[in-house]
């Protein structure tokens, strides 16, 4: 079986990780005993790659793979225990999903729909706003009004 | 921190041998900066003069051409203050004594310690070293205490004749934006009329393309005279400056004789800036020394007098500041006291040069303002775009316009015309239904206060106020607006025997009888003299310039048959409602997304009425218009909060009612009824409805005319809560008044909403709406760890690339992995992942 190494650095949650370069292929894997295809186990040569690398392509089972752990055994040989990281497995499939997008880093965020996440302080800020001071006259100005009954004057 | 300090405590200061013990009142310019780490201290001693700055609002510079000084300006002060006159004359021509120009002005450093600062330019050095070029220099402390030499009346006639190193600060943040450097941007909007192009400049949202600082904007105006406009759309509100210029000025020849900047925001200020007398003044060839229109004079607005603008020369180019005016009413300025200039708070332009295109056959006009500015009257923006228009016409040689042969003004817009520009801004940010930038009048369109009712009546869309005026009642009685010297000389007549100076009280009658009847000369009748006081149905006092108000008219006061008026003068009022526009401010959005409506509680504070609750949604961005509709009879009063929505229409978001007025006891019976009764709710006055009850009203209350009539006595005791007073009907004359004899005390004594009488005057001179919102900690990685809402719906390979991504119920047909995976795809899905 032939098994390529990789060093990810990508979050386990990014989906189409970045692999670069594989550090090493190798075509004399076997399969480790009984083994789940989503959590295999591989049986290879103990060498500085397997140690070194965290990420597995299995081109026969197109799918990628966590390294978790690699257990070293006697003569040579290491057990390579595996997670498969379904997300790069099927990015192609996720890629081309329609679908809802609740919370996003992208510029679809619209700012106005209420966001619960934010963290709100308990205390509040007080902005005023005033408007023309217009009721600040003083007694000499016309601020009293006189009412009269009549009034008119003759011409 | 640069602030300016004059403290009020005596201080001794000690330089050497040298010793001063100076006064000192502390002025806070409003400006606090934490980027200013060394302390300044200048003075400079007067023993005979008590120093008075208390609102220090510019630093003049001057020096060359004979003057030498530094002057402070000081808004509540008729002159400015002159300091550290070194050499040269006065401002008023005459020397300055060499006793007087004794002074001791010292500055700190750190290398230097103390330092003499001795003349202006001494001054400009030391102000030049305050400047910094990068941020890491910092300034802590500024001092200015500043002493007059002598007060003498300033006037600045040749105040700009010889100055050459000018430099002035309307406000300390300008003063501050100076030393840092902030240089002058030119926008490039020009308005050739023979080439047109570039006549649009957009500055985007904040942070992308509109620094801080000055900005100029250059018009050209060549081949063509007439009246151009040049304004800023912001937001929908709307700047303007329009000028014009006469036949063949451009040529270098006379301009015409008026220039009008004609300056307009959306809080309802017309023109503002009006200069006469440029008979002689050749733009193409401005030069130092050329005299201009810069007779400045500071003058108490009370008196509507004139005050011109000011001005100066730079290297032949004439700098004018904006915002000064030829006349203005009164309650036109945001904030006046008495002897107080007028601070042009309201203008966006703050300064305009003229000078010659460099093809020198044109004049290029410069317009600067400060993106401060902008934020200071707009307090939020989004989007602002400069566009020019303009609209010439064609003047002959006298200067008159022209006509076309339909006798048509020959007007034309060349560039930039309204059309053009609405197809290309947003349509939110073109507030056409309250401004139109083209007018073909010489003086803009007066608008008055209050609402206006929208020019297209068909659309069942709008939903204006009433804005119709009422007089009806003034066939029956009237009402005049008096000063407390008027008053005084009211109650000199009342009082004060007219014929015979004996001044006892049976000539008391004798006076008012010549007034209200028809015999003066008779000494008989049914007169008395509480009937006299019948004719006197109210005295108001109000918080606000009643001759402020639209429809008033200077007269002499009449009273009865009117047959003879009375040596007292008031403002007549014509209509018994009036409008008070508080004016229009803008609302900010603290936050530019949901949290400035969600946890946001917005409340509107109606002196004299109470508080109003806003729903953000309504106001939150938008600018709100504060109007009282206030009633003259009554007192009574409703403030109106007006919104323009987003497709331009106006429309009330809040209402209450109030009393603005309190009444004035005339008589011991009045008084006696203000101690004992206070007005309460309509509903508790049973039987009552009918004609507004003059000063002596709540909320809607009313009295029936007719229960009045019929048995006044009566009515008063059905008054539940004890309001007395005399009601006002039209049918009522005054004769069977006088057949009632209804009640010595015809005035009422209402007491504010909620208040006591006069006690209750004692409110927020202003509206004002407070915001109250949350706080929120978002952190700058926010997005990234937990993503911003977006709700939508695309394939997810549209937000390749775009990072953290959490969906919601993710249908995954199609997926041909087994169970397990699709579990754990789907799980991945809906907590989040990096696309």
């Amino acid at each position: 079986m032939t098994i390529s190494f990789y060093n990810v650095q990508d979050d386990n949650r990014v989906v189409n990780k970045t692999l670069g370069n594989a550090v090493h292929t190798i075509s004399n894997a076997q399969v480790y005993r009984d083994t789940s295809i989503m959590s295999p186990q591989f049986l290879v040569d103990y060498a500085g790659y397997v140690v070194n690398s965290n990420y597995v392509h299995v081109p026969a089972w197109n799918r990628y793979y966590y390294i978790t752990d690699v257990t070293a055994m006697p003569g040579g040989r290491a057990v390579m225990h595996c997670r498969e990281d379904v997300l790069m497995s099927n990015k192609d499939a996720i890629m081309s999903l329609d679908a809802y997008v609740l919370r996003t880093e992208s510029d679809t965020i619209n700012r106005l729909i209420v966001d619960s996440k934010v963290p709100t302080q308990a205390n509040r800020h007080c902005k005023t706003i005033a408007y023309n001071p217009i009721f600040n006259a003083l007694d000499t100005n016309y601020v009293y009004l006189l009412t009269v009954v009549g009034g008119v004057q003759r011409s | 921190m640069i602030i300016s300090e004059f403290y009020d405590d005596e201080q001794t200061i000690t330089y050497g041998n040298d010793s001063a013990i100076l006064t000192k009142n502390i002025i806070d310019l409003g400006v606090n900066t934490s980027d200013i780490d060394k302390a300044y201290l200048m003075g400079y001693v007067d023993p005979d003069y008590v120093p008075q700055i208390t609102h220090l609002s510019k630093i003049n510079v001057v020096s060359g051409g004979g003057a030498d000084y530094v002057e402070f300006v000081d808004v509540t002060k008729k002159e400015n203050i002159p300091w550290m006159y070194t050499s040269g004359a006065n401002t008023n021509g005459s020397s300055i004594t060499a006793s007087k120009r004794k002074k001791v002005c010292y500055h700190l450093n750190d290398t230097d310690g103390w330092v003499f600062v001795d003349s202006a330019n001494s001054f400009m050095k030391f102000i030049n070293s305050l400047k910094v070029s990068n941020a890491s220099q910092r300034i802590i402390n500024v001092c200015f205490i500043a002493y007059t030499i002598d007060t003498v009346e300033t006037t600045k006639d040749n105040y700009w004749t010889g100055g050459n190193t000018e430099l002035s600060f309307t406000n300390s943040q300008e003063f501050i934006d100076w030393l840092h450097g902030d240089i002058t941007k030119t926008v490039t909007l020009q308005l050739s009329l023979t080439n047109p192009s570039n006549y649009k400049v957009d500055f985007e949202l904040t942070g992308n393309n509109f620094e801080s600082g000055e900005y100029e904007i250059d018009t050209d105006y060549d081949g063509a005279t007439g009246r151009f406009k040049t304004f800023i759309y912001i937001n929908g509100i709307y700047f303007t400056s329009q000028r014009g210029i006469g036949q063949n000025e451009v040529l270098g020849q006379y301009p015409e004789t008026a220039v009008t900047y004609h300056l307009k925001s959306d809080d309802g200020y017309d023109w503002l800036y009006r200069v006469d007398g440029l008979v002689g003044a050749r733009f193409a060839s401005v030069t130092s020394g050329d005299p201009y229109f810069l007779q400045y004079t500071v003058a108490n607005l009370l008196d509507d007098s004139y005050v011109s603008p000011q001005g100066f020369n730079v290297n032949g180019n004439r700098y004018i500041f904006g915002g000064m005016t030829g006349k203005i009413p009164y309650r036109w300025l945001v904030e006046t006291r008495p002897g107080q200039v007028i601070k042009h708070e309201r203008t966006l332009f703050r300064k305009y040069m003229y000078s010659p295109t460099p093809a020198n056959n044109a004049i290029r006009i410069h317009m600067f303002f400060l993106k401060s500015d902008i934020e200071r009257m707009v307090q939020q923006w989004i989007r602002i775009q400069l566009a020019g228009s303009v609209k010439y016409g064609f003047n002959d040689d006298m200067g008159a316009p022209k006509y076309n042969n339909d006798n048509s003004p020959a007007w034309d817009i060349l560039v930039g015309d309204l059309e053009t520009i609405r197809s290309q801004l947003q349509p939110w940010q073109i507030d056409d239904i309250k401004y139109n930038p083209f007018t073909i009048d010489d003086v803009p369109p007066y608008i008055p206060p209050g609402p206006t009712p929208p020019e297209d009546e068909e659309s069942g869309d709008r939903i204006p106020n009433n804005g119709r005026y009422f007089s009806g009642a003034y066939n029956f009685i009237t009402q005049y607006a008096m000063t407390r010297q008027q008053l005084g000389q009211f109650g000199n007549l009342l009082w004060t025997s007219w014929a015979d100076g004996q001044g006892t009280i049976t000539d008391m009658w004798k006076n008012f009888k010549m007034f209200i009847s028809a015999d003066p000369a008779s000494d008989t009748g049914s007169i008395d003299i509480a009937s006299v006081m019948d004719f006197i149905l109210s005295l108001q006092v109000f918080p606000f310039d009643l001759s402020s108000l639209l429809h008033t008219d200077s007269s002499n006061v009449c009273i009865g048959t009117g047959q003879y008026p009375l040596a007292v003068s008031g403002k007549k009022l014509l209509t018994i409602n009036h409008i008070l526009d508080c004016g229009t401010m803008a609302i900010p959005r603290p936050y530019s997304d949901f949290r400035d409506y969600e946890n946001m509680t917005i409340t509107a504070y109606l002196p004299y009425c109470g508080s109003v609750e806003l729903n953000p949604g309504d106001v939150v961005g938008r600018s709100v218009g504060i109007e009282y509709s206030v009633d003259t009879l009554s007192g009574s009063c409703t403030a109106v909060l007006t919104v323009y929505d987003d497709e331009g229409y106006l429309y009330n978001v809040g209402m209450i009612n109030g009393q603005i007025s309190a009444s004035i006891p005339m008589t011991a019976t009045n008084s006696g009824q203000i101690r004992a009764h206070r007005i309460s709710d309509v509903a508790s006055l049973a039987g009552l409805a009918g004609n507004t009850f003059l000063g002596n009203i709540t909320q809607g209350s009313s009295i029936s005319p007719s229960g009045v009539d019929s048995n006044p006595i009566g009515a008063i005791s059905s008054l539940a809560t004890g309001t007395v007073g005399r009601s006002f009907n039209s049918a009522i004359s005054a004769q069977q008044m006088f057949a009632n004899r209804f009640s010595r005390g015809a005035i009422s004594c209402p007491t504010l909403a909620g208040g006591n009488g006069i006690a209750a005057f004692y409110q927020p001179a202003c509206p004002y709406i407070q915001m109250r919102y949350g706080l929120y900690q978002k952190p700058a990685n926010y997005d990234h760890s937990v993503g911003g809402v977006s709700a939508s719906s695309n394939p997810l390979s549209s937000y390749a690339g775009s990072g953290f991504t959490v969906c919601e119920n993710v249908d995954i047909s199609g997926f041909t992995c087994h169970e397990e995976e699709r579990s754990a795809i789907k799980a991945l899905l809906e907590s989040g992942v990096y696309l």
